[in-house]
């Protein structure tokens, strides 16, 4: 026979192998800015899509600051923080973002510093929430700017790095595609 | 595989607001919407080569927005989306190597590669395939396509695809147990 079938075996490992799978984040924004050279596609001034990466990185870095303060400092210090954060946000001027993300960034680094301290007496449990808390942020952080600077290869590399780790830990735990006959 | 779309907005909308107002926002959620299926298909037929992979589908993103007006929505985004991505390995590979579809299983082989004893998992075994097996055997096997489909996207014979499809099942089989590997078939694991 010239077309040989398939066992059920074989469709059956056929079947498992994704379908789907995401680039790197950076490749959307090279794609993105690609179009915008050749003249297909624009940004929105003063729509959602200008106003997110800021809102986003503050949020996320405001979120942080909350945490840790929340740890050391207690809830109240941590939300007059980061509603004086909020409440500095002008996302439609690059200048006053920019101060807004210097600001928030001094307030990232100093919370990461007192959630180091915080966590040396804290519970495993507490340590690892801490942990994914900031990577989350460092992640997020990562993504923007990116997003900011596409060609940055430190960002880029940065990214990439995270998105290796993050398939690397989700093939550990998923199940391999092998199939033997 | 379908997706379930519930609310979202219609490709066909997304698509008119990037072609008449070349609107960032619509072209990104269909970006996120279609890329990942675009991805691992042409990440596949390219064997695995992510740099390629990545290439080709900023390239394929681009000519598809560049031709969106001359899109008639006969077919879903997704599958002229697979069409250009094909057509762009093909002419990869047409520069690489001067013929395009390799179908010549034996003159390049991934020796260095894949020791003849060790085992290989299926994602690996196509990887090593000539590019035309691997291009023919996705296509039915994974994408679903008939023969005659292939045959006219791939300008070849619906026979011919056939044959292909055979030899290159025979292939992955030959990669997956090499203690039964026949070298008239496919000389991989020499």
């Amino acid at each position: 026979m010239l077309h040989d079938e398939l066992t059920p075996e074989e469709r059956e490992g056929y079947a498992r192998l994704p379908r789907e799978r995401m680039p790197s984040r950076i490749l959307e924004e090279r794609t993105v800015r690609a179009l915008k050279e050749r003249g297909l596609i624009r940004s929105h001034p003063g729509g959602w899509g200008r106003v997110r990466p800021w809102m986003a990185a503050t949020a996320v870095a405001a979120s942080l600051a909350l945490f840790a303060s929340g740890l050391v400092v207690g809830q109240g210090m941590g939300a007059r923080q980061t509603a004086s954060a909020l409440a500095a946000i002008y996302p439609d001027e690059a200048a006053r973002a920019a101060a807004t993300v210097q600001s928030t960034g001094t307030a990232h680094r100093t919370a990461l510093a007192a959630l180091v301290e915080a966590t040396r007496s804290a519970q495993p449990e507490e340590m690892e929430r801490a942990r994914e808390v900031a990577l989350a942020s460092f992640w997020a952080s990562a993504a923007e700017i990116v997003r900011l600077a596409p060609d940055d290869p430190l960002a880029a590399r940065i990214l990439q790095g995270l998105e290796r780790a993050q398939q690397e830990g989700a093939g550990a735990e998923g199940t391999r595609n092998v199939v033997w006959y | 595989m379908r997706r379930d779309r519930g609310r979202e907005v219609p490709d066909r909308q997304l698509a008119d607001a990037v072609l008449l107002d070349g609107d960032e926002r619509a072209f990104r959620e269909l970006y996120r919407r279609h890329t990942p299926r675009l991805f691992q298909f042409v990440l596949r037929l390219l064997g695995g080569v992510e740099s390629d992979a990545e290439d080709l589908v900023q390239e394929t993103w681009l000519r598809a927005v560049e031709g969106l007006d001359e899109f008639r929505w006969e077919s879903s985004l997704s599958t002229w989306l697979g069409g250009i991505g094909l057509n762009l390995c093909r002419d990869l590979w047409r520069r690489r190597n001067g013929r395009g579809l390799d179908w010549e299983p034996s003159r390049d082989p991934p020796a260095a590669q894949t020791p003849s004893d060790v085992r290989v998992d299926l994602e690996r075994a196509l990887a090593l395939l000539p590019s035309g097996y691997r291009t023919v055997l996705i296509l039915h096997d994974l994408e679903g396509c008939t023969h005659d489909e292939i045959g006219a996207r791939l300008g070849i014979a619906a026979g011919t695809s056939k044959s292909q499809l055979s030899h290159a099942r025979r292939a992955v089989r030959a990669l997956l147990d090499p203690e039964t590997l026949r070298m008239d078939e496919f000389d991989v694991a020499r």
